[in-house]
């Protein structure tokens, strides 16, 4: 009976500790963090159908590196958690021997931390979400429109651009 | 009346004196008495206190850990002891997203029961045992990382320093271990342990990646688990004598 007792508590210390030996310190993939923002594209003239981009850089007005994107009319682009505004240029057709036609967007917003676990840290969802052309004159964005005030998540999109 | 009292007396000290005398003749050593086909020996009750060796070990190799132990139990009956740890322990959590350092002291109360049928004399143990355990303590959250998908803004580190105090958290441990006993009154002994928090205080925002005590915690279950290793002392309060039978 002792040795029974003693192989059921040796046999049950192994299960338990393989269990709980589960690798949390990387951060899973599946993990919702700091959402991007995603912008739909869509033709002006006709602003029910999707409109693809064509060689579209963007880039954020203090760096020298861009983001591109081509054949799509989705984009997702990340927004600084240091700071309440994040200013990109969005130049179209970039592939064109004139350079393609410029805007820049000034995305405004608060930023809330939340903690999600030990292997990410932290993450930022943004809250009162504004967008505006910082130029009144259209270059070739004819319009912009906020659809979600906070960006939570990846699977919606946040801001419809026609042009 | 009083004369016949005092000739008892006098007579069954006289008889006890010789008896005395006879049992000394026998007993080669202090311990072993063989009368017949029994043999007596002297059982060790008393108080063994132990100092943990893993967590000093600790100390001294890992950087971000600084722990101390001592543990004690009493022989309560035969194969059970009243059992008890005491200890005090600084982690730090000092990984890419998260710095943080959890600090504080704990106290674990049970028994521990003997499952090893010893050898005349001897004084082993083979036992498990379970607790009740208490920690009190404090994390300091250093420093971290907003957690991106992708590099376009460098890492937005918050150097936070932001302390939670007067946390407490309880759970119940299971234990297994031995103990050998080495020299004298000196043990050594090995056991791990398996442990299901019960209640843990809720810090906003936040979460305890570490309860002294408990160790590191996870963040999907309430399973911890932990070892330890540990030389002590036997301070022998009592013996009882304990007969057993001899097969020849």
């Amino acid at each position: 009976m002792k040795k029974g007792l003693v192989y059921g508590v040796i046999s049950a210390f192994l299960a338990l500790s393989m269990y709980s030996c589960e690798r949390d310190d990387i951060c899973a993939e599946a993990i919702a963090t700091t959402p991007k923002l995603v912008i739909e594209f869509f033709d002006a003239n006709n602003p029910e159908r999707n409109k693809n981009v064509n060689s579209l850089l963007v880039r954020e007005i203090e760096k020298d590196s861009t983001l591109g994107f081509t054949s799509t009319s989705t984009i997702a682009i990340p927004l600084k958690t240091n700071a309440i505004e994040t200013r990109y240029i969005f130049n179209i057709n970039s592939q064109s021997e004139s350079g393609g036609l410029i805007d820049t967007l000034n995305f405004s917003y608060a930023t809330v931390e939340t903690y999600l676990n030990r292997a990410c840290g932290y993450k930022v969802d943004f809250i009162d979400f504004r967008a505006r052309k910082e130029t009144d004159d259209i270059n070739w964005i004819k319009d912009i429109q906020v659809r979600e005030t906070t960006i939570d998540n990846e699977f919606e999109t946040h801001l419809y651009l026609f042009y | 009346m009083n004369l016949k009292l005092t000739y008892t007396f006098f007579i069954s000290c006289t008889i006890l004196y010789f008896g005395m005398q006879s049992y000394a003749q026998e007993s080669s050593t202090d311990d072993y008495v063989q009368v017949s086909d029994s043999i007596f020996f002297k059982d060790k009750y008393g108080l063994n206190i132990g100092l943990d060796l893993s967590r000093i070990g600790q100390s001294f190799l890992d950087s971000d850990y600084q722990g101390l132990e001592i543990s004690a139990d009493y022989r309560y009956s035969e194969n059970l002891y009243i059992a008890g740890e005491l200890g005090n322990e600084t982690s730090t959590y000092n990984e890419e997203n998260i710095i943080n350092k959890t600090d504080g002291s704990y106290i674990k109360l049970g028994v521990n029961y003997n499952v090893y049928d010893n050898w005349i004399g001897m004084q082993n143990l083979i036992y498990i045992g379970v607790r009740y355990g208490f920690a009190n303590y404090s994390q300091n959250l250093q420093s971290y990382r907003i957690y991106t998908t992708d590099d376009y803004f460098p890492s937005d580190i918050r150097e936070v320093d932001a302390s939670f105090s007067n946390l407490t958290a309880s759970w119940i441990e299971l234990q297994a271990g031995l103990r050998v006993n080495i020299f004298g009154n000196f043990y050594l002994g090995a056991h791990v342990q398996l442990k299901n928090m019960i209640s843990v205080s809720e810090i906003n925002n936040f979460d305890n990646l570490y309860v002294p005590g408990f160790r590191r915690t996870f963040d999907n279950s309430n399973i911890g688990a932990g070892w330890g290793y540990s030389i002590s002392y036997l301070i022998p309060i009592y013996s009882k004598t304990k007969t057993q039978a001899v097969d020849n």
